[in-house]
């Protein structure tokens, strides 16, 4: 069972930890995205897990055998490049087949591996060409094909569809997937986009200053955040600073009180509480649900065309609701006057 | 033409003009000397009696063959040489790196002749490099000085930087992923070398041979000190016409098959190693 465990990796480099104490484990079969912003050291551990940089502490293991100190080309990992990487000098073909002929295998065996990652990748045909005089999207393609022909126990990916543009990206993303599961090979994607992490990912493991902040679901990483920085850096939120009064409940400084969910926080701490832009409601009428709830000024409208973003000015603090661009919901413009308000479950406190 | 077009031009022009003044008409007033009458020869000029003259004597077919041969023998000792070397100076980094480039580039700061200077004096009958090994009687007393051998290694050592500095810029220009991503294939050290590196990098070994063949080809210190008269090569057989014999017709005669035999050099070279380019 390809199984990836990485116990208390910790890389430094001159003056800086770029990995520090990393733990995680990645289940065979199992899709899961490095996410984080740049230098938080998901790349970093990218490159550990492959072997082209190497663990000042902790072991790596793979299908239960360390790998800590094997080198990459014994590792059987399959590497997908931001840049691809491609060999320019030799063909679409012989670029996929190269993994193959490094084994040793027979011509006629590695043709019809060839031919089959080309089916598999959709550029059937193809294999004559050089790799210059494919598009970004087909390069893409034979990168995947080339790593995933040698038949690889993990599959590699760092920033695969950065530099792609944005229609062929989310094209690739299902297309990736699809492929990831046809073969049901266990992957490990590096991404900083949070929307390419939650689609494609079966787990997603949110990444900041070379440290683990949380490893989960999309949908968990997402509606309960584990820290304040995966709170903050998933989705878009209203962030508010105050001190916690009792149990679920914060003031703000000007004396405003919101309700909201905390475990462990003790009364007097200072917290963060954070809500997602779109789980705010802004109506005409008074939400009296909601428990968090405040008469508003509308000071501008960002229209973003799936959704129109609302800034709005309530009890002194500023806060953005995204409304669906929908006949359903009212419809506001700089001035009006109204209600925001948002549930208790939809906003959570997270000590600072 | 465009405005633009023209302002390009016109910005050209003054490097343009002070090449063909400094370069163009000299090789111009050169090739015309050589089509013309002299001391030795009489025929109405302008014609090509002076090549025929050359191309016709047995001892100056030797010095030609001599020229190409030297050439030829720098050029396959000073490639690999500087392969190695570019490659340990790509693995360099930073300061190290700028030290060894500092290194490497000093024999030219310093000048060919301070350097060949320094050769007469290392490969001298009882000089440092040898005198100890003969007289510990390890091998039997060789000439280096006035021989071929000692040409062809102050040649390797006077074309070294340049071909290191056209290989390392080459090798450089290889992303380091490349290597990688052949690692992560399965690919060993030898393998990424064969499948990668090489190849990648023969567009820079062919720009290496032919810079290093031209170089070691009109040498004139390294066979003019090292080789003396026995060991004349076109540059040294020009210099003897002027200096000498006073024949600036063949000398001119000489330097134009000098020139020549460079140029079909370099096609020849491009062909071969062009060859194994890939696209």
């Amino acid at each position: 069972m390809p199984e990836l465990v990485l116990s208390h990796v910790t890389r430094r480099f001159s003056g800086h930890t770029a990995v520090d104490d990393l733990s995680l484990t990645v289940r065979d079969g199992e899709f899961v995205c490095l996410l984080g912003p740049s230098g938080c050291g998901k790349t970093t551990t990218l490159r550990i897990i492959a072997g082209f940089e190497h663990a000042d502490a902790g072991r790596l293991t793979l299908d239960g055998a360390d790998i800590t100190r094997l080198p990459p080309e014994k590792r059987e990992i399959g590497v997908v490049f931001q840049s691809y990487a491609l060999f320019p000098h030799k063909t679409v073909a012989e670029n996929i087949g190269f993994g193959l002929k490094m084994r040793g295998r027979p011509k006629g065996e590695i043709a019809k591996a060839v031919e089959e990652a080309l089916a598999l990748v959709r550029l059937d045909g193809l294999g004559g060409r050089y790799p210059r005089a494919l598009s970004g999207g087909q390069q893409q393609r034979v990168a995947l094909a080339r790593a995933l022909a040698i038949r690889p126990r993990l599959l590699l990916m760092d920033e695969p569809l950065s530099n792609l543009d944005a229609q062929l990206r989310e094209e690739m993303r299902v297309e990736i997937r699809r492929i990831q599961q046809s073969l049901g090979i266990t992957a490990v994607l590096v991404t900083h986009d949070q929307s390419e992490a939650l689609a494609m990912a079966d787990r997603v493991a949110v990444m900041a200053k070379g440290r683990l902040q949380q490893m989960a679901a999309p949908a968990e990483i997402y509606e309960a955040p584990a820290t304040a920085f995966v709170g903050g850096f998933i989705g878009q939120v209203n962030a508010l600073e105050g001190r916690v009064e009792s149990d679920g409940l914060l003031v703000l400084p000007n004396g405003t009180r919101l309700a909201g969910q905390g475990a462990g926080l003790l009364p007097g701490a200072a917290a963060r509480a954070m809500v997602k832009q779109e789980r705010l409601s802004l109506s005409r009428a008074e939400p009296a649900a909601m428990p968090n709830r405040f008469p508003c000024r509308v000071a501008e409208r960002i229209y973003l065309g799936g959704s129109i973003a609302y800034r709005c000015e309530a009890a002194g603090l500023s806060l953005t609701a995204l409304l669906p661009n929908h006949p359903l919901f009212e419809q506001f413009v700089p001035g009006d006057e109204g209600w925001i308000g948002w549930s208790a479950a939809d906003c959570a406190f997270f000590p600072l | 033409m465009s405005a633009a077009r023209t302002l390009d031009w016109l910005l050209l022009l003054p490097s343009l003009l002070l090449l063909a003044l400094l370069m163009g008409l000299p090789l111009a007033a050169m090739l015309a000397t050589s089509l013309q009458p002299n001391v030795l020869l009489s025929f109405t000029g302008p014609a090509l009696d002076n090549y025929s003259y050359l191309l016709s004597r047995g001892y100056y077919l030797q010095v030609i063959w001599r020229t190409l041969r030297m050439a030829g023998e720098t050029t396959l000792f000073a490639i690999p040489l500087g392969y190695l070397a570019a490659m340990l100076l790509r693995n360099l980094s930073g300061r190290a790196g700028n030290l060894a480039i500092m290194g490497l580039t000093f024999p030219i700061l310093a000048g060919p002749l301070t350097v060949v200077l320094g050769w007469m004096a290392l490969l001298a009958d009882g000089g440092p490099f040898l005198g100890p090994l003969v007289e510990a009687g390890l091998i039997s007393p060789p000439r280096l000085l006035g021989s071929e051998a000692g040409v062809v290694i102050s040649l390797v050592q006077f074309v070294l930087p340049f071909t290191v500095l056209t290989l390392y810029t080459g090798l450089r220009q290889i992303q380091p992923q490349m290597h990688e991503a052949a690692q992560s294939l399965g690919a060993s050290g030898t393998a990424r070398f064969l499948h990668v590196t090489l190849p990648l990098s023969l567009p820079s070994v062919l720009s290496a041979t032919i810079i290093t063949f031209s170089l070691a080809a009109s040498s004139f210190i390294s066979p003019h000190y090292l080789g003396g008269a026995g060991q004349l090569t076109l540059t040294t057989l020009v210099s003897q016409f002027i200096m000498a014999t006073f024949n600036a017709e063949l000398a001119a005669a000489a330097a134009g098959l000098l020139l020549l035999l460079m140029l079909a050099s370099v096609v020849v070279i491009t062909a071969v190693i062009g060859r194994f380019v890939r696209p």
